[in-house]
């Protein structure tokens, strides 16, 4: 064995380190960027969504004064343009808020005014509904993280699903029952004796624990008028077991 | 637990980061290469060829080793025949009769299978060569090769002194992925000799001090990877281990996947396994860089690779289970999701963390591309751009695969022969 002393190259070691601190450091400026973008970007949605609101409100209160509604119809395609484009922002908030790190707190306020602005939305869409005579069906939908519900994930796809066969004819408004305590939700699940998750309320009426296609295809089309096409499509199946395409 | 799994993918990042940034700083400070060195004098050498069932290829590995450009007296050549059941030793009969008056020794040993290092140690015993060339059966030598080579050998210190190596004529996409692998590690390995941290002296003509070999008591013969455990035993002995770009040696590699899936797991798994029985090594400011740098990124290497794969499958396919469970509650009905359709894309979705981090290796990738071009003295898109960039985007998803296996077997104590 030789004897020499072997080099170890220090300087090289430490400069390395400090690049690739630098290189992390960079990540994470950048990350606070984009969170402040994010944050920023959700704020900017929903300063649009309160004035959308507002105008519905208002177009429903003008509808009061009339004695007759026959412009409901054209007043209400923008009503569920805007509960959509409502909901497109909560998920994707959602989503921003699980990620967030720096922003958290900023995105968890951003979350609490989204669930209370689809509470709004949901209140106003009875009323207009009562005032002209929609044949639609409104669903409260709470669920939790996945460690208190295990088939919330299902429960929302299976929601989606029916959301795109019935369009503008089925009203969806999701509440995260458990991110934070806001007083309105506990009064909601306290009236309508929510008590798990997933959690159901067709027109008042409460289901607890996961519902499946077949059983919510039957209670919304229980609810629609029998000339709704979807259902027509549900209740020849249901007639003859028979696959319509 | 996923806040356990999100420190370690982090840790993984800047562990594979932290080494890719140390080689390009010492790439960047390496000093210039030495004056190339003239051969003096023409010492004997043994250049010994083990084979195993290798009829086909021993034939023109033993032409090129005559071809060498080196007095014919001067060099012997050794094949062991380690108990083919093919006509190996047939073919080596033939060519001793071919080149019976041609004025150099070509001898046959013939033993039972006793794998590689077995027939490298019986060479060792007959060799009578000062220096020692382990020539694999599947390789091809550039004439001058000895004559570079020879002169590295300046101390009593330097074990083994190496030549570059690079796939002879890749043919089909896997092998020419082979192709940029060799040429970057060749990258690599000129600057790991800069460091003194060669870490393995591979089989296609590895130049070695006969003295030094038997000192450290010939090739481990119980080693899958008796290349790399020699290696690890010359830099445990503080011996120094030269890798030059000067000349080439060309090696077939695998035109299959399970052929280099074979090939791989016993590499990795040799690596992994040696690197464990070297651990005194390991921070060991007494071996110096190979103790400090080299060790460690042999034991970490496969623990990155499994960890970046499992977390890129994970959140790849992920997604995908996740959506096709949730189709068997709604009978599988994708003609209603997809009729209605929307795309709903806005730039504040991109997952920016995930990106810039493949954009950062990404880009060190093609630096060192670059760069091993140069050190190569080859062309990277010698093969065209769907090569460059099946070997940047996916190979490295292919090795961890390997990897996988690997420290499947490892965990499951599964035997592996040579």
């Amino acid at each position: 064995m030789t004897e020499n002393t072997r080099k170890i190259s220090k300087e090289k070691y430490l400069i390395a380190f400090f690049i690739t601190g630098g290189i992390f450091l960079l990540g994470l400026f950048l990350g606070l960027i984009i969170e402040n973008e994010r944050v920023q970007y959700v704020q900017d949605q929903y300063s649009e969504q309160k004035i959308m609101f507002g105008s519905s409100q208002l177009q429903y209160e003008f509808l009061t004064t009339l004695e007759e509604t026959g412009d409901c119809p054209v007043v209400f395609t923008a009503f569920y343009a805007n509960l959509e484009d409502l909901e497109s922002t909560r998920i994707r908030l959602e989503k921003f808020a699980n990620k967030g790190t720096l922003e958290k707190d900023s995105l968890e306020l951003l979350e609490r005014e989204y669930l209370l602005a689809e509470i709004r939305y949901w209140l106003l869409a009875k009323k207009a509904q009562e005032l002209c005579h929609h044949d639609v069906v409104n669903i409260l939908y709470f669920y939790s993280n996945e460690d208190e519900c295990s088939m919330c994930n299902e429960q929302g796809f299976v929601l989606s699903y029916l959301k795109k066969v019935f369009g503008d004819k089925l009203l969806i408004f999701s509440f995260n029952a458990e991110i934070f305590e806001e007083p309105m939700v506990e009064i909601l699940k306290t009236a309508y004796n929510v008590t798990e998750y997933p959690g159901l309320v067709i027109d008042e009426e409460t289901y607890l624990d996961f519902s499946s296609t077949e059983k919510l295809m039957e209670l919304i089309c229980g609810k629609l008028s029998s000339d709704v096409e979807e259902c027509q499509d549900y209740n020849i199946i249901q007639d003859s077991g028979i696959v319509v395409e | 637990m996923n806040t356990i799994a999100t420190i370690l993918l982090w840790f993984t990042y800047f562990i594979s980061l932290y080494f890719a940034v140390f080689w390009l700083v010492v790439f960047l400070t390496k000093k210039k290469n030495m004056a190339k060195k003239e051969l003096k004098e023409f010492p004997f050498v043994s250049v010994v060829v083990p084979a195993y069932n290798e009829e086909e290829r021993v034939g023109p590995t033993v032409e090129s080793a005559l071809e060498l450009d080196y007095p014919k007296d001067k060099f012997e050549i050794i094949v062991v025949d380690d108990g083919s059941k093919d006509n190996t030793s047939g073919v080596v009969k033939s060519l001793q009769k071919k080149y019976k008056n041609s004025g150099f020794s070509l001898v046959l040993l013939q033993q039972v299978n006793k794998g590689k290092g077995a027939a490298l140690n019986n060479a060792l015993k007959h060799a009578k060569g000062k220096y020692f060339i382990c020539l694999d059966a599947d390789s091809f030598v550039e004439k001058k090769a000895l004559k570079i080579i020879l002169p590295y050998f300046t101390d009593d210190d330097v074990a083994a002194v190496l030549p570059a190596l690079k796939v002879k004529d890749p043919k089909n996409t896997l092998q020419k992925l082979q192709w940029y692998e060799y040429i970057i590690n060749m990258f690599y390995k000129e600057l790991m000799g800069k460091l003194d941290c060669v870490h393995v002296t591979p089989g296609p003509f590895s130049v070695y001090s006969k003295r030094l070999l038997e000192k450290v008591g010939g090739f481990d013969e119980d080693n899958i990877t008796e290349d790399l455990e020699i290696a690890f035993r010359f830099q445990a002995n503080n011996y120094k281990i030269i890798q030059l770009l000067e000349t080439n040696v060309l090696t077939l590699c695998p035109n299959n996947l399970k052929d280099l899936y074979k090939q791989r797991n016993r590499w990795f798994k040799g690596a992994t396994l040696n690197a464990i029985a070297y651990r005194k090594m390991l921070f060991n400011r007494k071996y110096g860089d190979f103790g400090i740098i080299q060790v460690p990124t042999v034991i970490l290497s496969g623990v990155i690779a499994v960890i970046m794969i499992s977390s890129i499958l994970y959140y790849a396919l992920k997604p995908q289970v996740v959506y096709i469970y949730n189709l068997t509650f709604v009978n599988f009905d994708i003609w209603t999701l997809l009729k209605a359709i929307t795309f709903d894309f806005k730039w504040v979705d991109l997952d920016f963390i995930t990106l810039f981090v493949a954009l950062v290796m990404i880009t060190i990738s093609i630096y060192i591309m670059k760069k091993s071009e140069v050190s190569s003295n080859e062309r990277l898109m010698k093969y065209g751009t769907f090569s460059v960039l099946s070997y940047l985007l996916f190979y490295f998803l292919l090795l961890g695969f390997f990897w996988i296996g690997v420290l499947f077997d490892i965990a499951t104590g599964r035997k592996q022969k040579w």
